[in-house]
């Protein structure tokens, strides 16, 4: 029996390793993969603040680059450019070479006396007098194991929580295909991080080059499927010749589903805590997940610690968790969620005109409402379909 | 409902979306269990195409 047993070793399932072993508690992380960190799957930028919040202090061995602003290019072509100190406000951020920022993780979880298991799959999971049975597969061998409380950090698929009652089914307007490839390419700019907007390009989504310094970059794209005429890896294609790359220089493809739904109605019940993607933490305006994926990890390690060796472990005991993400996240993703239907809404000329707004202001902050504020007030009316993000 | 395993890239997000739970990652194979019942949304959100529903 393990007081806390989390399912899935990503950014979430790491961090809530290392919190839940933090207290004692007689933890194991599983996850299918053959490796930490691998596939990749994401175009690793992350925010300063989240790694803060958890107190992890960034290491050169997991720092690709560091970011000094962004470019975001409408669907007309309309180039917006912030950078420096004076937009970045403390904001800046890092693209990570998460292979090694995770495998970094795992070592904090195993310092904090966590055990990982991998090619591990759980197959199901049952609750039984008190904790959940959880049936394993390795290989070719079937076997069981007990946990007191059981965190769900299963990413995507999000499957372990439907097993326990929790409803995690994504819908499909709230399912974001992502592909990407890292490859060899000059970035204009290799502080900058490049959004490029527009139906033709990235339907329901954006395109994106985040450079991992000089010569390489993360070159990719999210769409919603139900919106788009044809597959992610053609419209991904199709940005490599826009931007001018040469897809023969590509040394890594990546495939993957980014939950844009905002977080799921309830993230715990009896014996039972749900982090990260799995609970659809991820942001649904810009599909990052990274930050707020270790954040609620973070508070369900140190709560799922502390209660499973209390034997506090039903629904009531373990309703702090969501209490606390959603003081730390919460507004956030609401907010964020918002936003992104509004901009759904707008067809590619509208865009093109609140990009000609905020080129003509400038950009006061790198913050969402530090981009739309000089809009706003330029265009008061605007404010009436947003006041209620505010 | 039928995954072709030559364009599968075992992204996962089929198993996000499907009603039934039915789709199970393990490391080697997508696993399809016998709760599908052929109803087609995981075939619509495959990034690859991989999926065929009857
Ligand atoms: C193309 C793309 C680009 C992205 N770019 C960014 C970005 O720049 N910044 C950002 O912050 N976010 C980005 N994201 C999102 C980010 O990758 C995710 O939000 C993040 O990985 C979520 O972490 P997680 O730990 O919750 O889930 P995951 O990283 O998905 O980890 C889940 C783990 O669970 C394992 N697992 C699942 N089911 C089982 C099971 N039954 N048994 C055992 N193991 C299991 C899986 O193998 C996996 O390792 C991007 C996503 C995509 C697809
Ligand atoms: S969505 Fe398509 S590519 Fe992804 S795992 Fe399912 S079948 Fe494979
Ligand atoms: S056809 Fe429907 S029930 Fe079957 S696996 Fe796909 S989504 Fe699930």
């Amino acid at each position: 029996m393990y007081d806390v047993v989390i399912v899935g070793g990503g950014p979430s399932g790491l961090v809530s390793g290392m919190f839940s072993a933090e207290t004692g508690a007689n933890t194991l992380i599983v996850d299918r993969k053959v490796e930490i960190g691998t596939p990749v799957r994401c175009a690793e930028g992350v925010g300063r603040d989240p790694l803060e919040r958890i107190g992890i202090k960034p290491k050169e061995r997991w720092i690709a680059s560091k970011i000094e602003g962004i470019r975001l290019v409408s669907p007309g072509g309309i180039e917006i450019t912030a950078k420096g100190s004076k937009v970045l406000k403390g904001k800046a951020g890092y693209v990570l070479e998460r292979k090694e920022f995770e495998k970094y993780l795992a070592e904090m979880a195993i310092r904090n006396g966590a055990e990982i298991r991998l090619r591990t799959t759980v197959l199901g999971a049952k609750r039984e007098n008190g904790f959940v049975n959880l049936k394993m597969k390795c290989g070719g061998r079937v076997y069981y194991e007990k946990a007191r409380i059981v965190i769900a950090a299963d990413g995507i698929e999000s499957r372990i929580a439907r097993e326990l009652g929790l409803p995690t089914t994504l819908k499909l307007k709230d399912t974001e295909s992502g592909a990407q490839y890292e490859m060899y390419f000059e970035a204009e700019d290799p502080s900058l991080l490049y959004f490029y907007f527009g139906s033709e390009i990235a339907p329901g989504g954006y395109a994106w080059i985040f450079p991992k310094g000089e010569s390489t970059a993360n070159v990719g794209i999210g769409i919603l499927q139900v919106l788009s005429k044809g597959r992610v890896l053609d419209y991904l294609d199709k940005f490599l010749e826009l931007i001018g790359a040469d897809k023969r220089k590509v040394i890594e493809i990546n495939v993957g589903g980014i939950p844009v739904s905002g977080p799921i109605e309830r993230s715990y019940s009896d014996n039972l805590l749900v982090v990260g993607d799995a609970a659809r933490h991820t942001d649904p305006l810009t599909g990052g997940g990274i930050g707020n994926g270790m954040i609620s990890g973070m508070i369900a390690g140190k709560i799922a610690g502390v209660k499973s060796q209390e034997r506090k472990t039903s629904s009531k005991d373990l309703k702090e968790y969501e209490d606390k993400w959603k003081s730390e996240i919460g507004k956030t993703l609401e907010r964020n969620l918002k936003i992104k239907e509004f901009l759904l809404e707008l067809k590619d000329e509208e865009l093109d005109a609140i990009a000609k707004v905020i080129k003509k202001k400038g950009i006061e902050e790198l913050s969402v409402m530090g981009i739309l504020a000089p809009v706003i007030r330029e265009h008061p009316r605007l404010l009436f379909r947003i006041k209620d993000l505010l | 409902m039928k995954i072709d395993l030559e364009e599968c890239v075992r992204c996962g997000t089929c198993s996000g979306v499907c009603p039934q739970n039915a789709i199970i990652l393990t490391e080697f194979e997508v696993l399809v269990t016998e709760r599908c019942n052929d109803c087609g949304i995981c075939e619509k959100v495959c990034p690859l195409g991989a999926i065929e529903v009857p």
